[in-house]
C-alpha cells in the first residue's frame, strides 16, 4: 500500500513536471519515423530508439530528480515516516518503468511491430529499464549538483555501452559479454533477428544478476549517503 | 578595476569549474571532434564490412554533429541561469547597474560565442566539407543565436532543473529538421522552415552546390532564428516578472 501510495506520488511528480507530454511527442514522432523507413530498417531503428531513449528515460531524469529532492530536504523528511528505503527505491525505479513502458506499447502498436520473441522482448526490456534508472540511482546518491552526475553517469554510461559497435557490426569482442548493454541489446533486438536459444538465456541471467548486483550496491550507498548521511 | 562582466564571467568559471560542467561543456564538443576526426576510418569500415559506401552522407553527418555542441552549451547555461533564478541571483543583480537586461544580455552571449567557436573548430579542425569562409561565417552566426535560442527555450518554460531535462528532450525535436532537409525529397519538407535549422542545412547544401540560394537562406535563415529568439526572450522575461 505504501509503495503503491509512493509510486502514485513519483507519477504525479513526473506528470507535474511535463514527462509525459515530452514523452507523448517523442512516442508520436517516433511512429512517424519508423513507418516511413523501408521495411528493413524498422527492427534495427526500433532497437536502437528503445536502448538510448525510451528503456534509458529513469537514467536521464532520476539524478535531477533525487537532487531536486535532497535540495528541498524531502528524503530526510520521507525517512523518518514509515516509508521504507528499499519501498523509496521501488516507487522511483517502477514510476520510470511505467512511462518507459507505456511509451514502448505505443511505438510498438503504431509501427505494427510484433513477432513470435515477444516474450524475450518484453522482459528485455522491462529489466533494462529497470537497470537504466538503478544506474541513475547509484550514481545520484552522492552527486553534488546535476552537472556532477552528468559527468560521472555519462562517463560510465557511456562506457557500458560501447556493445552498441558490436550491435552495429563495426567490432567485437568477448568483454562485451561481460556488460549489461550486451544482454539489452540482444533481447530488444530478437524480434528482427535470429538469436539461439542460449544467446537468449545467456541475456537473460545476465540481465537479472545486473539486477540484483545494481539493487544490492543502490540501496547501500542510500542507506550510507542519503538516508544516513554524514 | 573590474568590469561587470568580468565578474559575472569569473562567477561562472568558479560555477563551471567547481561542479565538473567543465568537464562536459569541453568533454562532449571534443567528443565530437574526436568522432569526426575518426570518420573516414568509420566510413571505411562499413564500405569493407557492408559493402555500403557512406560517403555521400557526410555532409549530413557534419553539419548534424556541429551544432550538437550549440544544444550543449544551451543546456549548460540553461542550468546556470536556473540555478541562479534558484538563488535569487537575478533579482538582485536587477537592482545593480548591470540590471536583469545586462544580465541576460552576457548569459546569452556565452553559449553564442562558444557554440560559433567550436563550429568553426569543428569545421575546419576536421575538413571534412570544404566551406567557403564567408558562408561558414554565416551559418555561424546562425548557430551562434541557436544556442541563445536553446538556452531560453530551456529557462523560459522551466520552474527547475527537472523540467529543464524534460524540455531539453523537446527541444531536440528542433534538429529534426536536418535529417528532413537532407532525405525528405519532397517540397512538403518546407513545413519544417520555421525551425531554425532548417536553415543550417539549407545553407550547407546550398554552399555545397555554390548556389545563390544560399545568400536566401542567410538572410530568411536569421530573419527566423531572430524572430524565436525575440519570441523566447519575451516569454522568459514575463515569467520572470
Amino acid at each position: 500500500m505504501r509503495l503503491l501510495a509512493a509510486m502514485g506520488q513519483d507519477i504525479r511528480f513526473q506528470f507535474r513536471h511535463g514527462f509525459y507530454y515530452a514523452y507523448a511527442v517523442l512516442t508520436i514522432l517516433y511512429i512517424i519515423v519508423l513507418r516511413l523507413l523501408p521495411d528493413a530498417m524498422v527492427h534495427p531503428a526500433l532497437t536502437l530508439i528503445l536502448f538510448t531513449d525510451i528503456c534509458a528515460l529513469g537514467f536521464f531524469f532520476i539524478g535531477a530528480i533525487i537532487l531536486l529532492e535532497r535540495g528541498q530536504n524531502l528524503t530526510q523528511s520521507l525517512f523518518v515516516t514509515p516509508l521504507r528505503l528499499h519501498e523509496y527505491l521501488l516507487a522511483k525505479t517502477l514510476s520510470f518503468l511505467f512511462l518507459s513502458f507505456i511509451s514502448a506499447l505505443l511505438i510498438m502498436l503504431g509501427a505494427s511491430v510484433g513477432g513470435q520473441d515477444l516474450m524475450w522482448f518484453i522482459f528485455g526490456a522491462i529489466i533494462s529499464a529497470l537497470i537504466y534508472t538503478l544506474f541513475g540511482l547509484f550514481f545520484a546518491a552522492r552527486a553534488r549538483h546535476v552537472n556532477d552526475y552528468f559527468v560521472k553517469a555519462l562517463g560510465v554510461g557511456l562506457l557500458i555501452s560501447l556493445p552498441i559497435f558490436a550491435y552495429l557490426r563495426l567490432f567485437d569482442t568477448p568483454i562485451f559479454y561481460v556488460f549489461p548493454t550486451r544482454a539489452t541489446l540482444i533481447l530488444l533486438d530478437v524480434l528482427g533477428a535470429d538469436y539461439t536459444f542460449s544467446e537468449k538465456i545467456f541475456s537473460v541471467t545476465s540481465l537479472l544478476i545486473w539486477f540484483f548486483l545494481l539493487s544490492g550496491l543502490t540501496y547501500q550507498r542510500f542507506d550510507k549517503h542519503v538516508r544516513h548521511p554524514a | 578595476m573590474k568590469t561587470p562582466v568580468t565578474v559575472l564571467a569569473l562567477g561562472d568559471l568558479k560555477l563551471i569549474v567547481r561542479d565538473s560542467t567543465l568537464v562536459m561543456a569541453v568533454f562532449g564538443p571534443l567528443a565530437i571532434t574526436i568522432l569526426l576526426f575518426f570518420l573516414p576510418v568509420i566510413e571505411s569500415l562499413i564500405q569493407t564490412k557492408f559493402s555500403f559506401d557512406p560517403s555521400p552522407y557526410r555532409l549530413f553527418i557534419v553539419s548534424f554533429l556541429s551544432l550538437i555542441p550549440g544544444m550543449l552549451f544551451a543546456m549548460i547555461y540553461g542550468f546556470i541561469i536556473l540555478d541562479e533564478r534558484d538563488e535569487d541571483v537575478i533579482d538582485f543583480i536587477s537592482i545593480t547597474p548591470l540590471r536583469k537586461e545586462g544580465y541576460l544580455t552576457y548569459k546569452l552571449i556565452m553559449p553564442m560565442l562558444l557554440s560559433a567557436g567550436f563550429f568553426l573548430f569543428i569545421i575546419y579542425a576536421t575538413a571534412l566539407v570544404q566551406l567557403n569562409p564567408i558562408h561558414a561565417m554565416g551559418i555561424a552566426i546562425m548557430v551562434a543565436i541557436e544556442a541563445a535560442i536553446g538556452t531560453l527555450f530551456l529557462v523560459a518554460f522551466s520552474e527547475n532543473k527537472v523540467e529543464d531535462l524534460a524540455f531539453s528532450k523537446l527541444l531536440g525535436i528542433m534538429y529534426l529538421a536536418i535529417p528532413l532537409v537532407f532525405f525528405w525529397n519532397s517540397s512538403w519538407h518546407w513545413l519544417s522552415a520555421f525551425l531554425p535549422p532548417f536553415w543550417i542545412a539549407k545553407a550547407f547544401v546550398h554552399s555545397q552546390t555554390s548556389s545563390i540560394w544560399i545568400w536566401g537562406d542567410f538572410f530568411l535563415g536569421t530573419a527566423v532564428h531572430l524572430f524565436v529568439l525575440q519570441y523566447f526572450l519575451r516569454v522568459f522575461l514575463r515569467r520572470q516578472n
